[in-house]
């Protein structure tokens, strides 16, 4: 294979890996995992002409049609990805490079004003060292392109050459990824989801983190209604768009709910709704090897958010439960769930069976004998065996796509 | 209706255990029906430890909502199948085939106008829907800039709609004032019309209050005033239920609709007064005399009529039927729960259709009701889209004069030639069991 061909062929995606430092010998499983989510999402979100391969301590995706902008966008959902750019890859050779460059540059449909060639070099014994490229690649676009000014601070376009021993990358953009651990690779949890801002923002923490998650919400259906059903729904569509494919349980909760208030004290009535949303979703994980839960719980937020309450609820679950917002301020959710597109589906109004049942004082420090006793008394194992039997299960695609499972 | 039960048998159970399953069924007098799939899991299928999932269909459907759509009366689905089967050949065409139907069509048509005393002073055109038909009206008649529309904000969104366009227009639009019994107050209007006044639109029935609105006299009245302003109205609710009347010509459009009626879908229709001005509009092949280009359905407008001739022709029976149905379930509703509010009642000065019945159940959203009466089979309307978080009026509410506090509370109950008063003694009571399950279950909060 000549040299012109082997410029021709390899241009494409540069992946940068996140946190590959800080692993050891288990990276080919994490390599492994990213280049699966990596290919999935090319294949939705591109079509099938692409191929997709590890370069060196990257991943190099090539395709000989266009990548769009939606590919782009995907990419910044794939957990794992610290960056990545569009390049040019050309062998190790000094000559190759300002060739690339010019073609990248000429491609564009418009050029800002301002420059800078920034050169790094992991393979050391290239003959020239990044301030000489830098210079050198700097001088020749100067006088080809004479719009470009060359401004060391704040460039607005960044041409960056990444000098390794297999390759020569070439690129002149970069975006930023999510960042965090490859999907599926730290394990399997079940998400509760509420419909509001938090849970949909400890979810994406989560799935930032590389958890495969399901998704789980309990609907009071006949004290809410159908759109509460469809609002969680869109917001599980969006949240299934960081995984490679998720499900959505919904699990109808009113009766128990009612059979709840029943039985206990009225102050207890929200905090024990929540025990059994925790029990029942235990129950699921154990039929679906879900390894530990997940809640949107910010400590103190509300009143079945002291800490109180969050340890007499951890006191009778067997599982673990991961709560990634406890430490984050109102504030600081709502500046997530913007990013993530989360914000508008979140923000919509609906009817909260938990605040229809809530009692004028409820409890905020629980006292653990009448929990505990309660836990001994009651048992609702059957009813909620029986609501997750009647689940409906919705499969979501890394598309967002949603379709019932049950019918 | 008996109670059905619709068994889903796993692939592996025996014959054995489905002949243990039917017989138990057949002893206790309760039908069985096989069928291959399964919805809901039924309680039977743990007490018999059997692999089956049954579904209860066999609850008996109480359906109190008319005013939304009314189930095809059983005499207009008959013509409707007839018409399907053998009328399909398209009224437009030349052979004699769609010839006979475009008479037969002609002949439905004089039916309606004869039917309120218009023949040959009204034209009736054939539409889609109650909408299409108050659209075709209220975008037809001429105004200048500044002209004077009046209509009451509790009215109908396809009443309101289109004013709302021929405002951009110019058209001003006025509040036609009720009092607080939901009725037009005449004595306001006529104090303070406005000199430009064009037209009045009102519903003959509100459908959300019930209230019968004296059309005729109202109309005569301001005729007499004004003789060139347009009236138009919406008898949707109303029509083949109250008698009407359009033979003194006060009453210049007038909609009706099928499905309200025992009719079909997809079908209505508009009463125009001879020489007043109303534009199609649709365009296309001249159908209905160049005011509805699109294809006569033959067989949704011979189904419609047979529906309404069926309702005309026992409308005072039913009437009576009715209203007597009506009494005995507001008075029970207050027996048993008496918190109850009925914001609307016939006095001397106004009168409400026994067809509907709206109440206010306070403290408990209307929502919420809805969804356990669902449960039960039995079916109303609570109207509030809305969401209880979302801080807001509802301005028909509004316009009907309840108050803010209740409109989160609103239901409406509304009958057909179908209802029965055990359906509204099983009703009154599910609704009891229903709102004190809630009380206890929601605890008022102040």
């Amino acid at each position: 294979m000549n040299v012109e061909d082997k410029k021709e062929l390899n241009e494409g995606i540069v992946v940068n890996v996140d946190e590959l430092w800080l692993k050891g010998k288990n990276r080919n499983v994490y390599f492994k995992a990213l280049i699966k989510h990596v290919r999935e999402t090319f294949w939705h979100y591109h079509g099938p002409d692409f191929s997709c391969n590890k370069e060196g301590n990257r991943i190099l995706v090539t395709t000989k049609g266009v990548f769009n902008e939606r590919v782009y966008q995907a990419l910044k959902r794939v957990a794992g990805i610290h960056s990545f750019f569009y390049a040019k890859v050309v062998a190790v050779d000094d000559s190759l490079i300002y060739p690339a460059v010019k073609a990248l540059l000429s491609a564009k449909e418009s050029l800002p004003n301002t420059f800078k060639v920034k050169t790094v070099r992991s393979f050391k014994r290239f003959p020239k060292d990044s301030q000489e490229i830098s210079r050198e690649i700097g001088g020749k676009v100067l006088n080809d392109f004479s719009s470009l000014k060359a401004k060391m601070v704040n460039p607005e376009l960044l041409i960056q050459i990444n000098i390794t021993e297999e390759n020569i990358f070439v690129s002149v953009d970069k975006h930023f990824g999510m960042g965090g651990q490859p999907y599926g690779t730290t394990g399997h949890l079940v998400t509760l989801l509420s419909g509001g801002f938090d849970s949909p923002v400890a979810s994406y923490l989560m799935a930032k983190r590389g958890c495969h998650q399901t998704f789980v919400f309990f609907y009071a259906y006949p004290f809410v209604g159908n759109e509460v059903k469809e609002k969680i729904i869109n917001i599980a569509s969006a949240l299934g768009k960081f995984q490679r494919e998720t499900r959505l349980y919904i699990v109808p909760f009113g009766d128990v709910q009612k059979k709840i208030s029943q039985t206990c004290r009225n102050e207890y009535r929200t905090l024990l709704f929540r025990k059994y949303m925790i029990e029942c979703s235990a129950l699921l994980a154990k039929k679906i090897n879900g390894e530990a839960l997940c809640t949107g719980d910010s400590l103190a937020q509300v009143s079945s958010q002291t800490m109180g309450n969050i340890s007499v609820i951890d006191s009778t679950c067997e599982m673990s439960i991961f709560r990634p917002l406890l430490g984050f301020n109102k504030s600081e959710t709502l500046s997530i769930a913007k990013n993530i597109n989360i914000y508008k589906l979140s923000e919509v109004p609906h009817d909260d069976a938990c605040s229809l049942f809530a009692p004028k004082f409820p409890i905020i420090r629980p006292d653990k004998k009448y929990w505990s006793d309660f836990d001994r008394d009651n048992s609702f194992k059957d009813d909620l065996e029986e609501c997750l039997s009647k689940a409906e299960i919705y499969n979501i695609s890394i598309l967002g796509e949603v379709e019932s499972v049950t019918d | 209706m008996s109670n059905v039960i619709i068994v889903h048998f796993k692939k592996k159970s025996t014959l054995f255990i489905k002949f243990i399953f039917i017989n138990f069924f057949k002893l206790n007098n309760l039908d069985l029906k096989l069928d291959k799939k399964g919805g809901q899991r039924y309680e039977v299928e743990r007490k018999f430890g059997i692999s089956t999932l049954c579904t209860r269909v066999g609850l008996q459907m109480i359906y109190f909502d008319n005013a939304a759509s009314q189930k095809i009366r059983k005499e207009a689905l008959e013509t409707l199948n007839k018409g399907l089967k053998n009328c399909f050949a398209n009224p437009s065409a030349k052979h004699k085939f769609g010839q006979s139907l475009l008479k037969k069509i002609e002949d439905h048509r004089n039916y309606f106008t004869k039917t309120v005393k218009g023949k040959d002073l009204y034209d009736f055109v054939f539409t889609s829907s109650a909408t299409e038909s108050n659209n075709m009206a209220l975008l037809s008649f001429d105004f200048k800039e500044g002209d004077v529309a009046y209509i009451s904000s509790s009215e109908h969104p396809s009443l309101i709609g289109p004013l709302k366009e021929c405002e951009k227009r110019g058209l001003v639009i006025k509040e036609l004032p009720l009092d607080e019994s939901g009725i037009l107050d005449q004595e306001t209007f006529f104090q303070n019309l406005d000199s430009k006044v064009i037209l009045v639109a009102l519903s003959h029935v509100n459908n959300q209050s019930g209230v019968i609105q004296p059309v005729e006299e109202f109309s005569q009245r301001l005729k007499k005033i004004k003789e060139e302003t347009k009236i138009h109205v919406d008898a949707t609710q109303s029509f083949s239920k109250l008698s009407i009347s359009l033979f003194d010509q006060y009453i210049d459009y007038m909609t009706v609709s099928s499905h309200k009626l025992g009719g079909p879908k997809g079908i209505a229709g508009i009463y125009v007064k001879k020489g007043v001005s109303i534009k199609p509009l649709l365009y296309g092949g001249g159908q209905e005399k160049n005011l509805r280009s699109s294809t006569q359905s033959f067989p949704l407008i011979s189904s419609f009529t047979r529906a309404v001739k069926e309702g005309m022709d026992s409308l005072e029976g039913e009437y009576n039927r009715v209203d007597n149905i009506y009494k005995k379930i507001r008075t029970t509703l207050k027996e048993n729960i008496p918190e109850v509010l009925f914001p609307f009642s016939s006095s001397d000065k106004c009168k409400v259709s026994p067809y509907i019945l709206t109440f206010v159940v306070p403290n408990i959203s209307s929502d919420i009701i809805l969804r356990h009466m669902e449960q039960e089979e039995i079916y109303l309307s609570s109207t509030s889209a809305c969401s209880s978080k979302v801080k807001g009026e509802n301005t028909v509410f509004k316009g009907l004069g309840i108050d803010n506090k209740y409109h989160k509370n609103v239901l409406r109950i509304s009958f057909s030639n179908e209802t029965t008063w055990e359906e509204g003694k099983i009703f009154c009571e599910k609704l009891k069991n229903c709102i004190d399950e809630m009380s206890f279950l929601m605890p008022k909060k102040k």
